[in-house]
């Protein structure tokens, strides 16, 4: 197996299971509250309303992930591959899941992992030439579906952005700024934030037409831009490094010269 | 020179990579369906809708969850508690970054929820002229500890 193909996998799947593990504790709280206080609900099926369902999606991929992150042997990425897709499937349509958007993130990515663990490993002349470019389409399907949703009139004016983050958030940066500026300031803040976000993630659709490496560098950029709006963004941004890495390792220039002869 | 999407395409036709042309024909339909969404008036629909999934068919629903929504569309969350002597109980009126359903089942919610003996939930999503809007009643389920969730037109 390619060594380029081996770290990229390594190094999405780490990422998929260091935002998995520091998500452990809310979803243990979840777990506790949907025993405590189930809720029953026109939409989903009662498995889907399953603590121990939902506590397995969650926590039973982190095995597999240790074991490739141990040793990546070829059974074992495609195991993990599988294991990722179906725990984000499940965590993605869980009355208690449903509503957290890394297991988007993590959907897709598993889909890739499954690419790189078979197609991949049989065609390796492919990793080079298709392997960055599934990785830039993932990321900029991923800021396209937060741009458009964006293009809206109160997007615009900075109104959601206000509230939620201005206006309520209990984040310590946020309390510093309504601690330090009048309401009509924060409003202004609040607007030039909200555009830049709407500008910033509509540009970001184009890494899908950068060469690798230069689209690399900007993903991850873009995943610290994203982590200083809130730290618990986390849980999305580092499987975005992690396809990042995908971009960079797959685009390595020793692919094709020594490891395929 | 190509785009980088010309030479994949190229490079998966000519190694017959089946996976690898799905799953690009996956994220090519998925990427379409958001693309309409400004645009058509029934995509439109279908991607504010999906956020108030009450009486939907849950694979359907289900089938759009993959699509990415985070902060999408103007969501609005107003909460009417059945008691309200309690700070917490005070009635609620906010903006929700996305799935404003999501709301009925944070634990937070929940908690809240039952302690003030339920509450009338109004959820709205606004989109470029389109607004979906659906309330829901939040009532303690009858001889149990949990709650029970119905929509209230």
């Amino acid at each position: 197996m390619p060594t380029p193909l081996r770290r990229a996998f390594v190094w999405l799947i780490g990422s998929i299971g260091l935002a998995r593990l520091l998500l452990a504790h809310e979803y243990w709280e979840r777990a506790l509250f949907l025993i405590s206080i189930p809720v029953e609900d026109p939409l989903f099926p009662t498995v889907l309303r399953d603590p121990l369902l939902l506590l397995a999606a969650l926590a039973g991929p982190l095995a597999i992930e240790l074991l490739v992150l141990w040793r990546p042997t070829v059974g074992r990425m495609r195991r993990a591959a599988v294991v990722e897709i179906a725990s984000a499937a499940v965590l993605l349509t869980h009355q208690a899941g449903f509503y957290k958007a890394t297991w988007i993130v993590v959907f897709w990515s598993g889909w890739l992992l499954a690419w790189l663990a078979w197609s991949g490993v049989r065609r390796p002349a492919l990793i080079r030439t298709c392997g960055p470019f599934l990785a830039q389409a993932m990321v900029a399907f991923f800021f396209l579906g937060g741009a458009v949703g964006k293009w809206t009139a109160g997007y615009w004016a900075g109104e959601p952005f206000h509230d939620i983050l201005f206006s309520r958030h209990p984040g310590i940066v946020y309390q510093h700024i309504r601690a330090t500026f009048d309401e009509a300031a924060l409003w202004q803040i609040a607007t030039i934030y909200s555009r830049t976000i709407v500008i910033f993630e509509t540009a970001m659709i184009g890494v899908l037409l950068l060469p690798p490496r230069i689209a690399s560098v900007l993903i991850v950029v873009a995943g610290l831009g994203l982590w200083t709006s809130s730290i618990v963004l986390y849980e999305i941004v580092f499987p975005i490094f992690g396809l990042a890495a995908v971009t960079w390792h797959l685009s390595s220039s020793s692919i094709g010269r020594h490891e395929l002869a | 020179m190509d785009l980088p999407v010309v030479t994949a395409v190229r490079a998966l036709r000519h190694s017959r990579d089946r996976f690898g042309f799905a799953v690009l024909v996956a994220l090519g339909v998925y990427s379409a369906i958001v693309l309409l969404v400004p645009v058509s008036t029934r995509a439109r629909e279908l991607a504010v809708r999906r956020f108030h999934p009450a009486g939907w068919n849950f694979a359907a629903w289900a089938m759009l969850q993959p699509l990415p929504w985070m902060y999408n569309f103007e969501n609005r969350l107003s909460v009417t508690y059945v008691r309200s002597e309690q700070r917490q109980c005070q009635p609620l009126v906010e903006f929700v970054n996305h799935q404003p359903y999501g709301r009925l089942f944070t634990p937070h919610d929940r908690y809240w929820y039952r302690e003030c003996g339920g509450a009338r939930v109004r959820l709205s999503s606004t989109y470029r002229g389109l607004t979906i809007e659906t309330i829901y009643a939040v009532e303690p389920a009858p001889a149990a500890r949990g709650l029970v969730v119905r929509s209230d037109r």
